[in-house]
């Protein structure tokens, strides 16, 4: 049979077609190739170290040149173990399963000290299981965070450093009150005991706790600003006197504020001699309006001032403390509070024992 | 017959007939090549076949590195060489033109480049273990078979010896089998790869892996061999007999590629290794005297051979008359008979046996020769 050479498709079915090649998928195959390639040049150029897993024995199928750079080692056909690309700071060999015990398909989070060719480095790890095909296999990505952490750290420790200063001056402060009047100094030390431990069962953040142990210390720091010879008064006051007296309250807030010190501290100084039903100074505020840290501080002042001897009258007892409390826990004092103090006192806490005592 | 036994056929894709050297161009670009390799040699270079094929590239706006830095019976560091080559230059693609010495080496070296190792490490059958680069295959004598094979045959400086390298992934994908580039040849290399394509072609066909598939090739590659190679030594422009003998060549290949070979070669491979000699040339002196040695274990096939050579089936002596036929073709073609006429030493002889006792080429030679055995025949050819 003669080839009519125009007719392509008869070429083509005798495989002389310019596309008739039993390979011509190649430059596809190439393409596909070429791509993934791409990727691994993607992935080799990440900072992130990426481990991809063969799991549960956790051979490394693939591991990008971070991955690599950490112990600095060199890619070769042998698949490796991860337990041969990560250390310990002490230079242990590291398993996936001893960082995430867990397998999940959802990420999981930790941050790893790891020996690198750099000393040790503190690197976040994010872990991620998958099973497909029956086999399950995992992600593993490692950030190095050492210079993120190590900032962080500096942060916290120069925080913690202008916390301790504040904290010096607000001693200082309390000393001077003492100086001054040595039963509103250690009026202001037990009550800002007493105070710690309600805001502990109040279950209070931390820094607030701290915060309203600072308002307890300085609570009576504007009788600074009142004349000497009235705070030595034995016994009632003329309500003149009584009006200077109870002026400390807004002087403690006014000096307060002018240093600077927050907001929640400086009101509760301000409202410390409020009473749920209104009848308190200096504004006549009413239960939820005054603030917590002031009913606080508040009923620790009370409790305190009850508990202690004065020149013009001994302590009261625990009995009689208690017996008002109860009395008044609607009417004057924050309920909450009231039974928290109420419960202090039956499990023993007292005032006049000044061992151990920090403030 | 062993039409009943499990065989298998491997082939590559093949175009035969003038001009398929032009497709060169197109078939690289549908194998997904963007920079191919073309190994040559000095020879092909100069027979101004290399030309029409960059053309082919070029019109195909393909980029291409030419490595002619191949000599006869190829030696591991020619590869190792153009396996740098490959990488240095970033080929994707290999394209063969020339003899067996230019297609084994290149087939070589993408599987060295493939594998990132040696090529000592893929001596043996079937060692081979990463896929290797798309090879295109023009031969440019007719003879070798390279082009549709799964050998390769690289020297090793070291030992002199000429190693097989036998395995799927080294069968060329494309061939372009195109006579014409046969016309180039001179008498001597004629003579000695037409002489070769007849041993490939004996060989396969009473070889132990033989098949229908197999036979059928042998036996057509022995007929056209006995109607061409006379004609085409006698008038080396004749168009026609170099079509003959590129199509008996490449039904040889066939046949021996997927039936692999015998003594003749294992034996060839050690001589040429020794003495560095071409590889045709000890293939035509050794053949008969493998025969000869062969003879009793096949006879049948033997007088088949006979028969497909245009001699008489039915002859009392059908081995003599074999061998008459065969010693006519080697000496009309004006190679020497005798290993002596080769200048090798009589105490060369036990190092070559020993050698050749070690090629894969052994497995499948009917007889099962013994060192002395093997010592002897050399010593009959001597």
């Amino acid at each position: 049979m003669p080839i009519d050479g125009n007719d392509e498709q008869f070429l083509a079915l005798m495989g002389l077609g310019a596309k008739s090649g039993k390979k011509s998928h190649y430059p596809e195959l190439k393409r596909r190739l070429s791509e993934l390639e791409r990727m691994r040049d993607l992935l080799d150029q990440a900072r992130d170290a990426i481990f991809l897993l063969a799991l549960p024995e956790e051979i490394v199928e693939y591991q990008n040149e971070a991955a690599l750079g950490l112990l600095g080692l060199v890619r070769t056909q042998e698949k490796r173990l991860l337990q041969e690309c990560l250390k310990t700071s002490h230079g242990a060999s590291l398993t996936l399963f001893s960082l995430f015990p867990f397998l999940s398909s959802e990420e999981q989070r930790k941050i790893v000290p790891l020996l690198t060719r750099n000393g040790t480095r503190r690197f976040e790890a994010s872990f991620q299981a998958a099973v497909e095909g029956g086999r399950t296999s995992g992600i593993l990505i490692l950030r190095d965070q050492e210079e993120r952490i190590a900032v962080q750290e500096q942060l916290a420790a120069s925080l913690k450093a202008v916390e301790e200063a504040r904290m010096k001056t607000v001693r200082l402060t309390a000393a001077m009150v003492e100086m001054k009047d040595s039963y509103t100094g250690k009026n202001q030390r037990q009550s800002a005991r007493l105070a710690h431990e309600i805001g502990l069962r109040l279950e209070l953040p931390k820094p607030e706790i701290d915060d309203l142990v600072t308002a307890a210390l300085l609570h009576d720091v504007g009788m600074m600003g009142v004349p000497t010879e009235i705070l030595c008064i034995p016994g009632p006051l003329r309500p003149v006197d009584r009006r200077l007296m109870q002026e400390h309250a807004a002087i403690g807030r006014d000096i307060l504020a002018k240093e600077g010190f927050p907001e929640s501290i400086s009101l509760a100084v301000l409202h410390h001699h409020e009473r749920m039903d209104g009848s308190g100074y200096p504004d006549g505020l009413k239960g939820e309006d005054i603030p917590l840290f002031a009913r606080v501080v508040g009923m620790a002042d009370v409790v305190e001032a009850m508990l202690s001897h004065r020149p013009y009258r001994p302590a009261h007892s625990r009995e009689e403390v208690l017996r008002e409390l109860e009395e008044h826990q609607e009417t004057l004092y924050d309920r909450r509070t009231a039974e928290i103090c109420i419960s202090l006192l039956l499990e023993g806490f007292s005032v006049s024992e000044e061992t151990g005592n920090k403030y | 017959m062993s039409g009943f036994a499990l065989r298998k056929f491997v082939a590559p894709e093949i175009l035969f007939g003038g001009g398929a050297l032009s497709l060169a161009g197109q078939y690289a670009r549908n194998l997904g090549g963007g920079r191919v390799f073309v190994a040559t040699d000095p020879g092909v270079i100069e027979a101004g076949w290399l030309e029409p094929v960059l053309d082919s590239l070029d019109q195909e706006e393909l980029e291409y590195t030419v490595f002619s830095d191949i000599r006869p019976n190829p030696t591991a560091s020619m590869v190792m060489a153009g396996a740098r080559v490959f990488a240095d230059e970033r080929c994707d693609l290999i394209l063969a033109l020339g003899g067996g010495s230019s297609m084994d080496c290149a087939k070589a070296v993408g599987a060295v480049h493939a594998n990132g190792a040696h090529v000592r490490e893929f001596v043996g059958v079937d060692r081979i273990p990463l896929p290797c680069p798309p090879v295109i295959c023009i031969p440019t004598t007719a003879g070798s078979a390279a082009d549709v094979s799964q050998f390769s045959i690289i020297k090793n400086e070291e030992t002199k010896v000429k190693n097989a390298i036998v395995s799927k992934s080294i069968v060329p994908d494309v061939a372009l089998v195109d006579p014409e580039t046969t016309l180039t040849m001179d008498r001597n290399l004629t003579a000695a790869t037409g002489l070769d394509a007849l041993t490939h072609a004996i060989e396969a066909y009473v070889s132990r892996a033989s098949s229908d598939l197999t036979d059928l090739h042998a036996l057509q590659a022995i007929r056209l061999v006995g109607e061409f190679l006379p004609k085409a030594l006698d008038n080396l422009s004749d168009i026609d007999s170099r079509t003959g003998m590129m199509l008996a060549s490449l039904h040889a290949g066939l046949a021996f590629s997927n039936a692999s070979l015998g003594v003749v070669h294992a034996l060839s491979h050690s001589l040429g290794g020794l003495l560095d000699l071409p590889h045709g040339e000890c293939n035509s002196l050794l053949l008969r005297w493998g025969v000869e040695a062969n003879f009793s274990a096949a006879p049948e096939r033997y007088t088949r051979i006979l028969e497909a050579l245009g001699g008489n089936a039915s002859s009392p002596d059908p081995m003599k008359a074999l061998l008459d036929r065969l010693d006519a073709l080697r000496s009309s073609a004006g190679i020497p008979g005798r290993l002596r006429d080769l200048g090798l030493g009589e105490e060369q002889l036990s190092v070559l046996a020993k050698t050749g006792e070690e090629d894969p080429c052994m497995l499948t030679n009917p007889f099962p020769f013994n060192h002395e055995e093997l010592e002897a025949l050399l010593r009959n050819a001597y």
